[in-house]
């Protein structure tokens, strides 16, 4: 892709992007190398962006990279105790499990966290945006978001994902 | 409050919100959504993946590597159907040695039973690297072995080398499997 579209969409895309890394990740520096490293392999790849799917393309790449680090630091920190883990992550399997968080997210949180999760992480809404949405305080919306999170983590950890 | 430097406090106000007052929730929420500054972020991203000068001396050179890869690959497959002398060992004509970032401080992997194309499979892709088979029967060879993220790809091929009937070799962005069909002296 050219480089002045990649910047184009940086300038668009950047923030909420960030936005939804910081809310996985938390680090700025993690948060930073996950936005980057979608950019850069747009930038080197073939990969062609529709439009009006574009947001959401960015979006969830960022969501399901910011997933795989979480699990990656999980089972790193489990395997801390034994200095070893097992053959968990093999590249070909990474979109199962992104498949079965989605699913997931449908099959288990209740219809209001399922659209929280939708709109902080496809449409990477602020909390002050949800909560407006919603109709709920802005606290209200950390609090379910924090169990969508604490959820997620631990259905990944149940499936040894 | 600095909630940037403290990743341990954001854990557990997401696990355990209740311990938190909502001014403190308020703050981290204030913290996380807060805009960046894009312009400064382009600009970073623009310095890092900028085309180099240097980067046409890389490609010319990928380029004749790759030549010299298809030419010794015709090679090694009209040694094989002649087989006339025994094999000699290979040699790796570059050692590319890269650790991802991600590699610091990473945690051995333990491969037991598993076949040589699944941990290569595994591997290259740390390395970003890709495996040729140039044999099939070397990969539903089930190995036990170790594999440390830290160290250099070499120290693993090396390793691999050691196994009877099977040599690997880098050629650039490749690693290069072969089968040793041992001759009777």
């Amino acid at each position: 892709m050219k480089r002045e579209i990649i910047q184009q969409l940086f300038m668009q895309h950047y923030a909420k992007m960030k936005r939804v890394a910081r809310t996985l990740l938390f680090d700025e520096q993690e948060s930073e190398d996950v936005v980057s490293d979608i950019f850069e392999s747009l930038l080197r790849g073939q990969t062609v962006l529709m439009p009006d799917t574009e947001e959401r393309y960015l979006l969830t790449s960022v969501r399901n990279l910011c997933l795989k680090r979480l699990r990656h630091e999980a089972i790193r920190r489990e395997a801390n105790g034994q200095h070893t883990t097992s053959l968990l992550d093999e590249p070909d399997a990474e979109d199962d499990r992104m498949t079965d968080i989605v699913e997931f997210v449908v099959g288990h949180l209740s219809e209001q966290n399922q659209r929280i999760f939708h709109l902080r992480f496809t449409q990477g809404y602020s909390y002050e945006e949800i909560a407006y949405e919603e109709g709920i305080s802005r606290v209200a919306v950390w609090k379910h978001l924090s169990h969508i999170i604490t959820e997620i983590k631990k259905h990944c950890k149940t499936r040894s994902l | 409050m600095n909630p940037s430097d403290d990743k341990q406090l954001f854990l557990d106000m997401q696990e355990h919100p209740e311990k938190y007052s909502d001014e403190q929730l308020e703050a981290m929420m204030a913290e996380i959504d807060r805009e960046p500054d894009t312009n400064v972020a382009w600009s970073r991203f623009d310095n890092k993946t900028e085309e180099r000068p240097t980067r046409l001396w890389w490609q010319i050179a990928a380029a004749l590597g790759g030549v010299i890869f298809m030419v010794g690959i015709a090679f090694a497959a009209i040694h094989l159907l002649t087989r006339n002398t025994p094999k000699e060992p290979h040699q790796s004509s570059e050692t590319i040695i890269s650790i991802s970032k991600e590699g610091k401080g990473a945690t051995p992997v333990v491969f037991e039973n598993v076949s040589l194309d699944s941990i290569l499979t595994r591997v290259s892709s740390y390395y970003k690297k890709v495996v040729v088979f140039q044999d099939e029967a070397p990969r539903q060879m089930k190995l036990i072995m170790t594999w440390h993220p830290d160290a250099p790809l070499t120290d693993f091929i090396d390793r691999l080398n050691a196994f009877d009937g099977l040599s690997l070799h880098i050629q650039n962005d490749t690693i290069i499997v072969e089968q040793i069909i041992e001759e009777d002296e």
